[in-house]
């Protein structure tokens, strides 16, 4: 049965290239108008008719059926919230502000700074900005230090055997390391002495008022007592008496400071 | 929401009113500029372009009835100033289109995953596959709806030439599906398809 199809199959193909030559062409043009409905009864048929025995053409109509709603489908796309964020951020009411209007933009180097910082606020925002520097940043990089006569070409090689002799291997960085520790140790040294001085004086002054702070709390003591015994009258007097001893427990305190004061 | 009002909203610097004409249009610049550059990392770089360039030129817009139509206009010149630049230097990667969206699947952003099924895949990789003109008809006319004589008046040619052009870049899609597909007797997608 296939084989009598075969025959009949090649024996169409071979009249048709003898005479009309090759219906595909008339077919495809004739496949959106089929998609979308738009033939007449008659130019329908005979594009079926078609396409029942050009297998070709018949994959192109099925293709054709089927994409046209996937293609509608590819009409939105969802970016993501990070694109929108990223969108508002460059678009805020400020930045608008901040553009300058036209004829009022700064002319010379602080124009052509204002210029480059805007461009470059704009740009850092896009996703391949930064591999882009980072690439542009690799390439100077290697321009500098690799390629033979480089101005740089002695600096990695220089900077290997510093961080693996140590830093007081480059006679400056050795310099500085000195300075840096001679100024460490001096200021270590004023901080231990204003501390010891700090240190003495509140051990002179706890001496000087123990006897006054001794008092006012003894006289707490039986003013609390007092209380206790609903004695307020007594109460009151032993608080007199604390407030009294707080008050030359303060003065002791402070003394050195008020007669270096003038008091 | 009323475009007209929400435009006006813009125009007048509500920033409330901005996010959600962003938000409104950012999947549709996106697919445009997606579909005309073919590259994902491209394409939001460029969108994210038309909207600052959209932000800064909003009071240009007079015929808030026609917003949409200028918005794919401006996506459209971007879209081709980007070609025309990515010509002028070499591809950054030679990852063919099926790789990169299944590098895009594998990612963590489930944001980023464009293509649901595998017959978006394949129509996608097909547009790539198509003449700068009938791609760009195809995206203009039959993947975001626009009228003939729209896409006439932006590409700068006359009327019977889009209708005609349409068509064949229709017939030149659907050759592209079938070669990437395996020929005429179909690749994996032919008995789905039939079916």
């Amino acid at each position: 049965m296939s084989g009598q199809r075969d025959d009949r199959e090649r024996f169409v193909r071979d009249v048709l290239a003898r005479t009309s030559g090759s219906p595909c062409l008339r077919c495809e043009d004739q496949l959106p108008d089929l998609a979308d409905g738009r033939l007449q009864d008659l130019d329908r048929q005979l594009v079926q008719a078609h396409l029942e025995h050009c297998s070709g053409c018949r994959s192109l109509a099925v293709a054709m059926g089927w994409c046209e709603p996937v293609l509608t489908q590819l009409a939105v796309v969802d970016p993501g919230a990070a694109f929108t964020a990223a969108v508002l951020a460059r678009t805020t009411l400020r930045q608008r502000l901040a553009a300058p209007a036209p004829g009022t933009q700064p002319e010379g180097l602080p124009g052509l700074m204002d210029r480059l910082g805007r461009w470059w606020g704009e740009r850092i925002f896009q996703p391949g900005f930064a591999a882009q520097v980072a690439y542009a940043a690799t390439v100077l990089l290697v321009l500098l230090t690799a390629v033979p006569g480089a101005p740089l070409q002695k600096v990695p090689g220089e900077a290997l055997k510093v961080m693996r002799a140590g830093p007081t291997a480059v006679p400056a960085v050795a310099v500085a390391v000195d300075w840096v520790d001679g100024q460490a140790g001096e200021t270590r040294t004023a901080v231990n002495n204003r501390v010891q001085v700090i240190d003495g004086g509140l051990d002179a002054r706890m001496m000087r008022s123990s006897e006054a702070r001794g008092q006012v709390a003894h006289h707490l003591g039986l003013m609390w007592r007092d209380l206790e015994n609903r004695r307020t009258s007594e109460a009151g007097l032993e608080g007199l008496g604390a407030i009294d001893a707080s008050r030359r427990a303060w003065a002791l305190w402070w003394h050195e400071e008020q007669s270096a004061t003038g008091e | 929401m009323d475009q007209t009002q929400l435009l006006q909203r813009c125009q007048a610097g509500d920033e409330l009113a901005w996010e959600v004409l962003v938000r409104t249009h950012q999947g549709k610049v996106c697919a445009i500029a997606w579909h005309y550059l073919g590259d994902q990392d491209d394409a939001l770089d460029v969108a994210q372009e038309i909207f600052v360039r959209l932000y800064r030129s909003l009071d240009a817009c007079v015929d808030p009835e026609r917003f949409e139509h200028w918005l794919t206009r401006i996506t459209r010149n971007a879209c081709i100033d980007h070609l025309r630049r990515r010509k002028a230097r070499p591809p950054r990667q030679d990852i063919p289109a099926d790789e990169m969206t299944s590098l895009a699947a594998a990612s963590a952003d489930p944001h980023q995953q464009w293509l649901s099924t595998s017959r978006q895949k394949l129509v996608h990789r097909a547009l790539q596959k198509l003449s700068d003109i009938n791609r760009e008809i195809i995206v203009l006319k039959d993947i975001q709806g626009l009228p003939l004589e729209d896409i006439a008046g932006m590409l700068e040619l006359p009327l019977g030439t889009v209708k005609s052009r349409s068509s064949r870049a229709r017939v030149e899609l659907a050759r592209a599906i079938v070669e990437i597909e395996g020929g005429p007797a179909g690749g994996p997608l032919g008995a789905e398809a039939v079916s």
